[in-house]
């Protein structure tokens, strides 16, 4: 059997909390840093994308990107902070440019624009890049990193690995060649050099664009090296003793099959997994054979017949569920409160089904 | 299965409707339960996917292509995947398909378009407008990725047409544009679940689309729990035992407080949205029923 949750947040460093979207990720972060906290660990929760009343309760919000300090008791913090992906990137360019004149360069190419906000990836890449940044730093004993939301949960382990490959020195080379050869860059050079790449990216969208991709795509030559190098330390960090996974699901059909996905996945990589976790579990009871009668005379019988009926399914779907992840990961369950957790409170009722 | 739902999906004009929303709201299994009712009533509809681990495949038994196939009668469904949708856009541009494979069929090229920011999306809506055009069926239905990811989708022709401005993919992104604006040939509809983050979610979403003025169809709040009404008073539980009348009044409790915060989430959103929501509710595998 592994260890409880309990017993990992004594021996890791960091828990990288995955799942679907929508299950309940941040919320499930931020009691984990919580408890760690309680434990006497100098303990920061990175959030991606909070709710509003949450994330009041950790102080932070859109417009603020650095650690803010949350009192969760009497001489009790925790460190709170907000992902700025944007920045997170910009931050990385002007590190890794050899001059702060290519860096200036890059941030205002309209191509690197589109790419720091657009580039499907990017917020997964950054929130890994953020995480090797504050890991460090060693500012920090407990690191609880929620990640971005996405349909699929495999992206945050697949995302970094695509820009990792985007920015690989071999494929900018490749790009490049026409005129890397001549040494310096020259729109003319690329026009007349006959790449086809190039040609037919001309011919659909004019020289402009060319130009810019151009430039982009030399610049960030420049800074290859240290990016290479960063990415691949950063994603050692997953594979680290030092590291666990907990993965978060609810009981619904679609979301548990990612979820089983995503175990299996984690499995393959033989990264170290914390548990998996249930939220919102429909509170389910049995009744006896006369209560039940008497129960079914009752004018909103078929009211709550229904939403009995819905924890039925749900005790199935969650059976089944122990069966194919088998009998070593812990499996927790958290029922469906009456509220949504938004507050210190809120997150101290999680911990009991988290740390019993 | 509220009857609402059903009277919506088929008062559903001709063209293409996208639901849209946060991942886990059940945007697929309402573009599903749609796209049957109407082949119900003998309309030709194509369910277009676009998440190649997508549900419909497994919903339907069947394995999705980039070729449309029957799924059941008068409903045809589509796997559309950015690579392809590109590759058929190219080769219809150079008109030969050596030169694509040629450059795309290369590692570093491959490693490119994968990270390429709007490649994929504007891809994708060029391969919805070639099936648009095709007008082959009364209605597309596309079942949207979640709805960050479904907002690069709408925004790639913009996108696209600034950054271009003039040749081919400028004259092809207005078209998409245009496609996109027009009320007669596009809805987005969004669907949302009565909770917070989705409700906060929806909301953006909605003044999105609103500032890029891209025509809105329905709001559909999902997984409505059932309501207790008035049928659960004090006086319903006198003829019980008090141990089980306790046991039932904290059952119902808990549950009617869970409906109630399901109520104030509909009333934030419909404030929100200056307009009334479509409920439909809770029923887990709701898609079974509908088939």
């Amino acid at each position: 059997m592994n260890p409880p949750l309990g017993t990992l947040l004594q021996t890791k460093k960091i828990v990288i909390i995955v799942g679907s979207g929508g299950v309940g990720k941040t919320t499930t972060a931020a009691a984990i840093a919580m408890q760690a906290a309680l434990l006497g660990k100098k303990t920061l929760v990175l959030t991606i994308d909070p709710a509003k009343r949450l994330a009041t309760t950790l102080g932070i919000h859109r417009f603020t990107h650095r650690p803010k300090k949350v009192v969760i008791e009497k001489d009790i913090q925790m460190s709170a902070m907000m992902l700025d992906t944007k920045e997170t990137f910009d931050d990385l360019i002007q590190k890794y440019a050899p001059s702060p004149e290519v860096a200036q360069k890059i941030l205002s190419n309209r191509i690197y624009q589109f790419l720091s906000m657009l580039m499907a990836g990017t917020q997964e890449y950054m929130a890994l890049e953020k995480l090797y940044e504050l890991h460090e730093s060693d500012d920090y004993d407990m690191i609880v990193l929620d990640t971005p939301p996405a349909k699929h949960a495999l992206s945050f382990l697949e995302a970094p690995d695509r820009l990792a490959h985007f920015l690989d020195e071999n494929i900018l080379k490749w790009f490049l060649k026409p005129y890397l050869k001549a040494g310096t860059f020259s729109l003319k050079m690329i026009t007349s050099g006959g790449h086809l790449v190039f040609k037919l990216i001309e011919m659909l969208t004019g020289l402009h664009v060319l130009y810019e991709l151009s430039e982009f795509l030399l610049n960030l030559q420049s800074l290859y090296g240290g990016f290479r190098e960063r990415t691949l330390k950063a994603q050692e960090i997953l594979k680290s003793t030092q590291t666990t996974f907990l993965v978060v699901t609810n009981p619904e059909r679609a979301v548990f099959e990612q979820a089983l996905q995503l175990h299996k996945r984690l499995s393959q990589l033989q990264v170290s997994l914390g548990g998996l976790l249930i939220n919102r579990v429909m509170p389910h009871h049995e009744w006896a054979f006369q209560e039940r009668q008497l129960i079914e005379k009752l004018p909103f019988f078929s009211t709550l017949d229904a939403y009995q009926k819905l924890a039925e399914r749900e005790k199935e779907q969650i059976q089944k569920m122990r069966h194919s992840i088998g009998k070593t990961l812990p499996l927790y369950e958290i029922p469906f409160f009456e509220e949504d957790i938004h507050d210190i409170k809120g997150l101290k009722l999680m911990n009991h089904y988290l740390f019993p | 299965m509220s009857s609402s739902f059903k009277e919506i999906s088929l008062s559903f004009n001709q063209g293409l409707h996208f639901f849209t929303g946060k991942g886990g709201v059940g945007k697929s299994t309402l573009a599903t339960l749609s796209a049957l009712t109407l082949a119900q009533r003998k309309k030709k509809v194509l369910l277009v996917e676009l998440d190649p681990q997508g549900s419909l495949s497994s919903f339907f038994n069947q394995t999705l292509g980039y070729i449309p196939k029957p799924l059941a009668p008068g409903l045809e469904g589509i796997l559309i995947t950015p690579r392809l949708a590109l590759r058929e856009y190219i080769v219809k541009q150079v008109k030969f398909s050596k030169i694509y494979d040629l450059i795309f069929e290369n590692k570093a090229m491959q490693f490119f378009l994968d990270a390429a920011p709007g490649i994929d999306e504007i891809a994708v809506i060029g391969k919805i407008f070639y099936l648009e055009q095709q007008k082959k069926w009364d209605t597309i239905i596309v079942d949207t990725p979640a709805s960050g990811h479904s907002l690069y989708l709408f925004k790639s022709p913009k996108v696209f047409l600034d950054i271009t401005q003039a040749g081919p993919i400028a004259k092809r992104s207005q078209e998409l544009y245009n496609m996109l604006l027009t009320p007669k040939r596009t809805a987005i509809h969004l669907v949302c679940l009565p909770e917070e983050l989705p409700v906060q979610e929806t909301l953006e979403l909605y003044q999105e689309i609103k500032t890029m003025k891209l025509p809105l169809g329905n709001i559909f709040l999902n997984k409505m729990l059932p309501s207790f009404q008035n049928t659960a008073t004090e006086s319903s539980l006198d003829t019980l035992d008090p141990p089980l009348k306790e046991k039932i009044t904290e059952i119902l409790f808990k549950y009617q407080k869970r409906s109630l915060i399901q109520s104030s989430y509909q009333k934030i959103l419909e404030k929100g949205l200056s307009q009334k929501t479509i409920l439909v509710p809770w029923i887990s595998d709701i898609a079974k029923e509908g088939s």
